[in-house]
């Protein structure tokens, strides 16, 4: 490893520059201006699809304050981000684009947890028989005790 | 603690009992699903609320509210899924009138023990 300088005293080192820290500087301002219109732009989808925060808050079965949170937020899952996007009638799409053109349509399935994809709630919505989902219910009824003994005995563990 | 399980095959008395219990469901599923992504959002950003329950909640010395949350996350992820499914289900085809009594009884319950169990009290001390 002699001769290796670390990444963070290389860092600082290139940030001593006033020329590279003056450019450092440029870009965070950039990204930060990026980061606004990010923000701004998750506000407009919604009014632009003639939603309130109320109204998409009863869609997805959450606060409104918790519709505010994500629409503030600077980084998002994408299960949430993909969740917001179902409950306004849309469908997330995500792409990779490079400089030099190519472009590509990343699956995203394969990227969510599948945790988060069986819980993605907005996706299911109408796709599962209501008896068939109830039934569910009453086998986790029946089971709790159970369930609940597991998660206490994680507690003492 | 005690959590007797109620009466869950009796039915309700009027619409507007069913109603109210059905909103109650809501809410409670709802909270559960602010609650699991909450498991995954760094503590600075939870609602107050939320902090002081969980921080109240701690049962064991050494384990923090996220461990907690997080753990009961995860033991209870088919029960969270289950109900969620089954609100949203019920929601997009009808709301509670497509929901038989004790489904509906059966669903506030769980969603109550859930809850109760998260937060470390009685399942008649959970709101809504």
């Amino acid at each position: 490893m002699t001769g290796h300088r670390s990444w963070s005293a290389d860092r600082r080192a290139r940030l001593a520059d006033p020329q590279i820290a003056q450019a450092a500087a440029k870009a965070r301002a950039e990204l930060d201006r990026r980061e606004e219109d990010y923000l701004r732009t998750l506000g407009q989808l919604r009014n632009a699809r003639r939603l309130t925060q109320v109204q998409l808050a009863a869609i997805l079965g959450v606060s409104q304050a918790q519709v505010s949170r994500v629409e503030n937020q600077a980084d998002l899952y994408l299960s949430t981000l993909r969740s917001y996007v179902q409950a306004m009638g849309g469908e997330l799409e995500l792409r990779a684009v490079f400089a030099d053109g190519q472009a590509a349509a990343i699956t995203l399935a394969e990227l969510l947890d599948p945790a988060d994809a069986e819980t993605s709630s907005a996706s299911r919505a109408g796709q599962v028989d209501v008896h068939t989902a109830f039934a569910l219910v009453h086998v986790d009824v029946g089971g709790f005790d159970a369930a609940e003994e597991r998660f206490h005995a994680a507690d003492a563990a | 603690m005690p959590l007797t399980p109620p009466d869950l095959v009796r039915s309700y008395a009027s619409p507007a009992e069913k109603n109210a219990d059905w909103q109650r469901l809501q809410q409670r599923a709802g909270t559960l699903r602010e609650l699991a992504d909450l498991a995954r959002t760094p503590r600075e950003q939870w609602p107050a609320d939320v902090a002081d329950r969980l921080q109240a909640a701690t049962p064991i010395a050494g384990e923090t509210p996220v461990e907690r949350l997080t753990r009961w996350r995860s033991v209870f992820a088919g029960e969270l899924a289950d109900l969620d499914q089954a609100v949203l289900a019920a929601s997009s085809q009808g709301g509670a009138s497509t929901v038989s009594d004790i489904d509906l009884r059966s669903a506030v319950y769980l969603a109550g023990r859930l809850l109760a169990t998260l937060y470390d009290v009685a399942l008649d001390q959970v709101t809504p």
